[in-house]
């Protein structure tokens, strides 16, 4: 292991905290304007609450006021994130598991093909299927719903859900599973009882990942919702209007936005980074 | 290893081809089974609206959606009926709606929008003249001339107006009273520091506050991308290149070709690239909200905006900072036919009523026609338009609503009511009418496209004035682009309504 | 043995009715839309126009400038994230105090979402009531028009880019590290080589599969461009700083026009999978290791 004496520790120490500060200043900018009154955000820049400027909840209690707006977004990002996180793990576990226990053959197509069809679909930038998806959901009545964005969504983590599942349960020797079926289990119990604990921090990673990139999701969500099925995202962007950017309601949504994947990364960051490392790292 | 099975993928592949191709006949059928429903005509007044749900969108904030919000929530109570409002960022506002009409999905029952989009958006609207004539409440001789022609569209009146646009220019009282102000601007200049006449003038007014007066910006103008820059700009354009005959705006009228970069646009927009080095030092950046909020903060000595009150601060203190003027103009005008410059004795002022003015629609979408025609028609009604057009109600800034009818005019006592200063609700409404009835306001462009061309005048504007692009470039290229488009528009199609819209057939 | 069968492709069933359904054929039907046009929902039906729509792309000044901008993102961007994640794993690597709590916070930016993160930079940039001029005048320099000079909003928008997702190559190359076997560094540290010997001549090499991996992923992600321009720019001033993929949507979802909008999206389509070939055969590689 290479060692470090305490001066180039703490250089390095250093180094890092600059970092961290170029992570957290506009987080911290944005947050300290959300209580900044307009005057004091159109005065000039202010740093320090009660030193450079008089916190206000001005702009928070208008937001407040106006909560069935947010608390629509937030329950369709929420419900359009959860649901496709657990589908596209679910449904990607699936296929990860198949892709690790069984042959497959499409003409072909082998295992390692199928895996890497299934990966590809990631690259797929978004605006070339968006329109054909917006026609097969007027067709279908899915337009501006919270499941059509959530059918969308596992569609669109589901390659990567495959993908980081796959490799968790490569790593999970087949030995347990030949034993096991010795001891007489089944499939479904092989699944359940040695696959499924072994791979939990992936699944947990897998889950987080998934639910990170639909929450965040712009341009479907911006294409496929008018009003009913709009997201955080949106309600976002949708602070700039005719007459001109609402900094101080702008802060304020994006700072709902963004506080609960902070959480989750507060919460859960060490445990998802171990999953990642676990399964990605060889 | 024994436990791996060699399989075959196929039939996986085969069942599920199977499965897609049932799923999405039945789609195919559940779509084909939808039919449009029949707008059913009741009268109005019988209408038992208990347990009705509307839908209405409307653009996002303090100047569209939040004004008409307690009279929306008034109605809900005198009627029974129940409205979701949904409000749309602004930029997303024509293409949400599309999507929505194009996908034939019934998302909103109301629809507030900008005339300017009439040409897209006509044949999903319906047809309001039945139910407007006749209707007390709708009041539709009370609705000045000029604001009904631009809601008309072949011949059918699709929108029922809550706003009539204008552009307007104003001034920082204050500073154009202070003596110190007026002295040192008069022997700097020759002549006496009032509300601007001419572009010369603004441009030496601004320069003069700039250079002298640490705490005011010369002038606020919108000028960033995506922010309907094109609207001031064509206010702007509009006194170089015409005298009130239509047609010299945008494309000559007899064969649609582009007059966007005729050598009057080019000189309009070089005296405006020129207004950045005497307008607040971030103007690139501005949008008429960032106007709104910091003129009246005593920040700045002219502004250019729409003309609507809501540029005075709500909380109506110092009413006394903003003069209102109409728009200024070039004391040269160039004209088309002879390709010359014409000498004027006065500056060619002319009126633009950029963007037209929301007013509310309804989609053939809806199926509660009957119920959105009476939300409709009171918000516009006279008694309750002057209180929106007044910010009766509304202490946020801004309001996006101007005086569109004759009572809005009439009634001062309504203003003051609304806690206006009698003298600058007078001497506002005197301008924006004197603007609204001149022979020679020109209305804004409504042919179908109407959103694509002026996106692309606002990118060729915007680089000009960032410096990206000299403005003879940046206007030849926004010249070939409405070529481009109208070619794939169809030029004939294009060319009849361009002259209908106009006035001209 | 049936059962088996059956437990075998219901496990891959739901994942390639979902992909066929909406990835393939919608994949197929914009490739359609881009050989012809239609007027959707106006009753129009689809023309088919051949390379009409490919050919207009090639005289389009505002695509050609599009396609520029969209490369200039992603070659800055994705080397500038390299470079810096790359650094921060390495930092990591060494043990740091404090290093578990850095390590979460290093992650945060690539779990916001990219439109608040465009925001965020838009208000730190604003000319006057940004932050970044301000500390430009505390350091006595003239303040900067970052958002209407189209070089430095560009530098904003790969600002906010390369502070979003330097976490994603840090996290990955962070992970590499921590498996990276341990007993050759040891040995040359034994033999007396510098550390930036073990870090050029043994560390490097061994993460080499693992970074071509995550530069293309990057690439592959970044090509799709879209969030922050709209955000923070708007394709402004003029439409200087816009991406291809904004491009497409305003062609395609404000002006309507499906074909050509289509045509948009698949040249940007070709650029990635361009992209993605080699991370295809890398990872072929890799699995066929296991």
């Amino acid at each position: 292991m290479i060692r470090l004496n305490s001066v180039q520790r703490w250089s390095l120490f250093v180094a890092l905290v600059l970092w961290a500060i170029i992570v957290i200043f506009p987080l911290y900018w944005m947050v300290t304007t959300t209580f900044k009154l307009r005057a004091d955000i159109y005065a000039g820049p202010a740093l320090i609450p009660w030193v450079d400027f008089v916190p206000t909840l001005e702009h928070w209690a208008r937001v407040v006021a106006r909560y069935q707006q947010v608390t629509r977004a937030m329950a369709n990002s929420a419900v359009a994130g959860l649901a496709s996180a657990a589908a596209a793990t679910f449904i990607g576990g699936m296929a990860g598991y198949g892709l690790t226990r069984f042959q497959y053959k499409l003409g072909f197509l082998r295992n390692r093909d199928i895996a890497f069809w299934i990966l590809s679909n990631r690259v797929l930038p978004p605006i070339v299927l968006v329109l054909p998806i917006f026609i097969m959901f007027r067709t279908a009545g899915l337009v501006d719903s919270r499941a059509g964005l959530a059918i969308v969504y596992t569609m669109f983590n589901l390659p990567i859900a495959a993908w980081l599942m796959l490799e968790y349960f490569k790593q999970i020797p087949i030995d347990l599973d030949e034993s096991a079926k010795v001891d007489g289990a089944t499939y479904m119990q092989i699944l359940t009882r040695i696959a499924l604990p072994l791979a939990r921090p992936g699944i947990i990673a897998t889950f987080l990942v998934c639910l990170m990139f639909a929450w965040n999701e712009f341009i479907y969500a911006l294409i496929l919702t008018f009003s009913r099925a709009q997201t955080l995202p949106l309600v976002v962007a949708g602070q700039a209007t005719q007459h001109g950017p609402q900094w101080w309601d702008i802060a304020v949504m994006a700072t709902i936005t963004i506080a609960p994947l902070l959480l989750v990364t507060i919460l859960l960051g060490n445990r998802l980074i171990a999953g990642l490392t676990a399964g990605w790292g060889q | 290893m024994e436990n791996i099975r060699t399989g075959r993928i196929w039939p996986v592949l085969k069942y599920g081809a199977a499965l897609c191709g049932l799923i999405v006949l039945a789609l195919a059928l559940i779509g084909a089974g939808r039919a449009e429903p029949e707008p059913e005509v009741v009268d109005p007044e019988e209408l038992e609206l208990d347990g009705v749900e509307l839908r209405l969108g409307v653009e996002t904030g303090h100047a569209l959606g939040d004004p008409i919000k307690p009279y929306v929530e008034e109605w809900e109570e005198m009627t029974g009926a129940s409205v979701e409002i949904t409000e749309i960022p602004f930029a997303e506002i024509f293409p949400r709606f599309m999507t929505s009409f194009h996908a034939g999905t019934d998302d909103f029952d109301v629809v507030i929008i900008l005339p300017t989009w009439l040409g897209d958006m006509s044949q999903f609207l319906v047809p309001l003249d039945d139910l407007i004539e006749g209707d007390d409440m709708a009041a539709w001789d009370d609705v000045l001339p000029v604001c009904q022609d631009i809601v008309t569209w072949q011949n059918e009146t699709l929108i029922m107006p809550l706003d009539c646009d204008l552009f307007m220019s104003f001034y920082n009282r204050t500073a154009f009273l202070d003596d110190d102000h007026r002295a040192a601007f008069e022997d700097s200049y020759g002549y006496e520091l009032a509300p601007p006449e001419t572009w010369d003038q603004y441009y030496d007014i601004a320069e003069y506050f700039t250079e002298q007066d640490p705490d005011l910006y010369g002038a606020m103008e919108s000028m960033s991308r995506g922010t309907q820059t094109f609207w001031t700009g064509l206010s702007r354009m509009v006194g170089y290149v015409s005298q009130g005959e239509p047609g010299a705006l945008f494309f000559d009228p007899e064969d649609m070709t582009p007059v966007i970069n005729s050598p009057g646009h080019v000189r309009a927009l070089e005296e405006w690239v020129r207004v950045v080095d005497v307008g607040a030092p971030d103007i690139l950046e501005f949008d008429v909200g960032d106007i709104r909020e910091q003129f009246p903060l005593n920040t700045g000595a002219l502004a250019l905006d729409w003309a609507s009150i809501g540029f005075i601060p709500t909380d109506r203190e110092n009413q006394e900072l903003i003069g209102f003027n109409p728009i200024p103009g070039p004391t040269e005008v160039y004209d088309h036919d002879t390709g010359r410059w014409i000498e004027l004795d006065e500056p060619n002022r002319v009126p633009y009523m950029a963007a037209l003015g929301w007013g509310a629609a309804i989609p053939v979408t809806s199926n509660e026609q009957e119920a959105a025609w009476q939300l409709i028609r009171y918000l516009s009604s006279p008694e309750i338009s002057l209180k929106l057009v007044s910010m009766r109600d509304n202490y946020d800034p801004a309001t996006g609503y101007q005086p569109f009818r004759y009572s809005h005019f009439e009634n001062i006592d309504g203003w003051v009511e609304s806690e206006w200063d009698r003298d600058r609700a007078e001497e506002y409404l005197e301008a924006t009418f004197e603007s609204l009835t001149a022979d020679f306001v020109k209305p804004d462009l409504r042919i179908p496209g109407a959103f694509e061309y002026l996106d692309e005048l606002d990118a060729g504007l915007t680089a000009a004035l960032a410096g990206e692009m000299e403005p003879q470039e940046a206007l030849d290229e926004v010249a070939d682009r409405w070529d481009a488009i109208t070619n794939r528009k169809g030029r004939d199609v294009q060319l009849r309504l361009y002259r209908e819209s106009m006035g001209l057939e | 043995m049936q059962k088996t069968a059956l437990t075998r492709r219901t496990l891959l069933l739901p994942a390639v009715v979902i992909l066929l359904g909406l990835s393939i054929f919608p994949l197929l039907f914009s490739l359609a839309l881009s050989f012809g046009d239609w007027g959707l929902g106006r009753g129009i039906p689809y023309e088919w126009r051949g390379l009409s729509n490919y050919a207009a792309l090639l005289a389009d000044g505002r695509y050609r400038n599009a396609a520029f901008n969209t490369v200039l993102y992603v070659v800055v961007t994705v080397s500038i994230q390299y470079v810096l994640g790359l650094a921060l794993a390495w930092g990591l690597f060494l043990r740091p105090p404090g290093g578990r709590i850095f390590r979460v916070l290093f992650i945060f930016p690539m779990m916001l979402a990219p439109v608040a993160v465009g925001y965020m930079w838009r208000l730190m940039f604003q000319s006057r009531i940004g932050a970044a001029n301000f500390f430009l005048a505390a350091l006595g320099f003239e303040p900067v028009r970052w958002l209407s000079a189209r070089w430095f909003a560009m530098s904003v928008v790969m600002m906010a880019e390369i502070w979003q997702w330097t976490p994603f190559m840090f996290l990955f190359l962070y992970a590499a590290l921590m498996n990276v076997p341990t007993s050759p560094i040891d040995a040359a540290l034994v033999d007396g080589a510098s550390r930036f010997q073990v870090f050029r001549h043994i560390v490097l090499p061994m993460l080499m599969p693992i970074s071509i991996a995550v530069i293309m992923l990057r690439a592959v992600e970044a090509v799709k461009i879209l969030d922050t321009v709209y955000v923070i720019t708007h394709g402004g001033p003029g439409n200087t700083t816009e991406s291809l993929t904004m491009y497409g949507y305003n062609v395609g979802l404000q002006y309507f026009n499906l074909g050509y909008a289509a045509a948009i999206a698949y040249t940007l389509l070709l650029v990635v999978v361009a992209i993605a070939i080699p991370v295809i055969i890398f990872f072929k590689k890799e699995v066929s290791y296991t």
